[in-house]
């Protein structure tokens, strides 16, 4: 497994430091959380050098607008990873992306989903199938719109034409199905 | 709803997942902060879903750079797992000046002790110099001295005391060759301040003036060449001598 916390620094402490602008506290913060990010980013763009790119503006945006940061709004990774999947959706929409068949729009993302719902295979979804085992397809789904996409909970169940509440329920389970599997 | 209810509803995986409204999200916070149950679900729904999209690891170059990118816009490193490096460094720097101090203050007061050993040697250095100088010149006056009474030039007249002054002695060395004359004052009475002895030399019955000189027995005193005499007198003038000799002082008398 690759996500470990490298460094046993509590997430106070590292949003102290990282206020007061110490280099160190972003190497820090890196080897905690880069691959988690990266991970994200990659699930919308493919092309692991591009991802590359995004998870180094990612990490520098962060470092830059620190300061916007506010314990009491949220969590650290929740507004990482909203800054991550922010930076990957705009990149897929750029003009430099666009004509490139390796990166996934969010649509893309459920149409992967959808896809693999269908018995013909495809290379694309070889990572993904990988990535989600364990979830079914349901759950599956629920993540990569939500995690992945950033999709908030009324699209999520206008696009699956299902109730906000069982949006949450789906979201439990299938996180509960991801918790007996990795803790 | 109890914590129990509010965790299974689902609603803390989608505040991980950043798919709450604004204002559904600060009712998790608010309800987080308030409730370590609540707060440690989030936890392990975010440590679930960091894990779920950790399967590769991006490339080093990609830390490299950020490092050296925000490197410009940072605070000097601060060392960050060594807070016990930093109570050790401080323990050792305390440790450090104190001992520092300690062999400061010894050398200080070695120093001290040498610095005025030195000025004792100094001045000790200094006594015995001048004790050398007042030997050697006592020894050069007594050189002289001896020369002038080994000369075989010089001719030894004794003058010898008259009138109020019986026991006044005093001898005129004379040198033929280079009619130099010189006084050795055996003893002579003690004058008053605006007073001086003044040598005369007697020849063909006429004084002739040899210069004044005060007392001093400690060397042989020059006083002024004289060519021809047949005898030699000293009598007691005004400060810097008379012309002609006052015969009512006269000490002392002597013939060739």
């Amino acid at each position: 497994m690759l996500y470990k916390k490298k460094h046993i620094v509590s997430e106070d402490d590292l949003i102290a430091l990282l206020k007061s602008k110490q280099a160190n506290a972003m190497s820090i913060l890196y080897d905690n959380y880069s691959t988690a990010l990266f991970g994200v980013i990659n699930r919308i763009i493919e092309n692991d050098e591009a991802a590359e790119d995004i998870l180094q503006e990612t990490f520098i945006k962060i470092w830059k607008n620190f300061d916007q940061f506010d314990v009491s709004k949220g969590k650290l990774f929740t507004w990482m990873l909203n800054i991550a999947r922010n930076l990957a959706i705009d990149a897929t929409r750029s003009k430099n992306f666009s004509n490139t068949s390796k990166n996934q729009s969010i649509e893309n993302i459920v149409h992967v989903v959808d896809k693999e719902n269908s018995a013909s295979t495809n290379t694309e979804t070889i990572g993904l199938k990988k990535l989600v085992d364990g979830l079914d397809d349901e759950h599956q789904r629920i993540i990569d719109l939500m995690y992945f996409g950033g999709y908030s909970q009324s699209e999520v169940a206008k696009k699956l034409d299902i109730p906000l509440g069982t949006v949450k329920t789906r979201a439990r389970n299938a996180i509960l199905t991801l918790r007996k599997k990795f803790l | 709803m109890n914590s129990k209810e509010y965790i299974e509803s689902g609603i803390l995986e989608l505040y991980v997942m950043g798919s709450l409204s604004a204002t559904e999200k600060a009712e998790v916070e608010k309800i987080a902060s308030e409730l370590p149950e609540i707060a440690a679900e989030i936890s392990i729904i975010e440590t679930a879903l960091m894990q779920h999209s950790s399967s590769k690891k991006p490339s080093d170059r990609v830390k490299q750079n950020i490092l050296k990118e925000i490197q410009k816009d940072s605070t000097p490193i601060v060392q960050l797992n060594h807070n016990n490096t930093y109570k050790w460094l401080a323990a050792a720097s305390v440790l450090l000046f104190v001992i520092s101090t300690a062999i400061s203050y010894t050398y200080y007061n070695s120093y001290k002790k040498t610095y005025n050993e030195l000025a004792a040697l100094q001045s000790e250095k200094d006594e015995l110099a001048g004790n050398f100088n007042t030997v050697n010149n006592k020894y050069l006056k007594t050189n002289t001295a001896l020369k002038i009474f080994r000369d075989t030039a010089n001719k030894v007249i004794q003058l010898k005391g008259i009138g109020e002054n019986p026991s006044a002695f005093v001898k005129v060395m004379w040198n033929s060759t280079s009619k130099e004359v010189c006084i050795d004052i055996t003893s002579l009475p003690t004058l008053e301040a605006d007073k001086q002895f003044q040598l005369w030399a007697l020849a063909d019955g006429k004084p002739i003036d040899a210069g004044v000189f005060d007392l001093n027995k400690d060397e042989i005193i020059r006083v002024k060449n004289i060519n021809d005499a047949q005898a030699f007198a000293v009598t007691i003038e005004p400060k810097g001598g008379s012309i002609n000799p006052t015969l009512s002082t006269m000490v002392v008398l002597g013939n060739i």
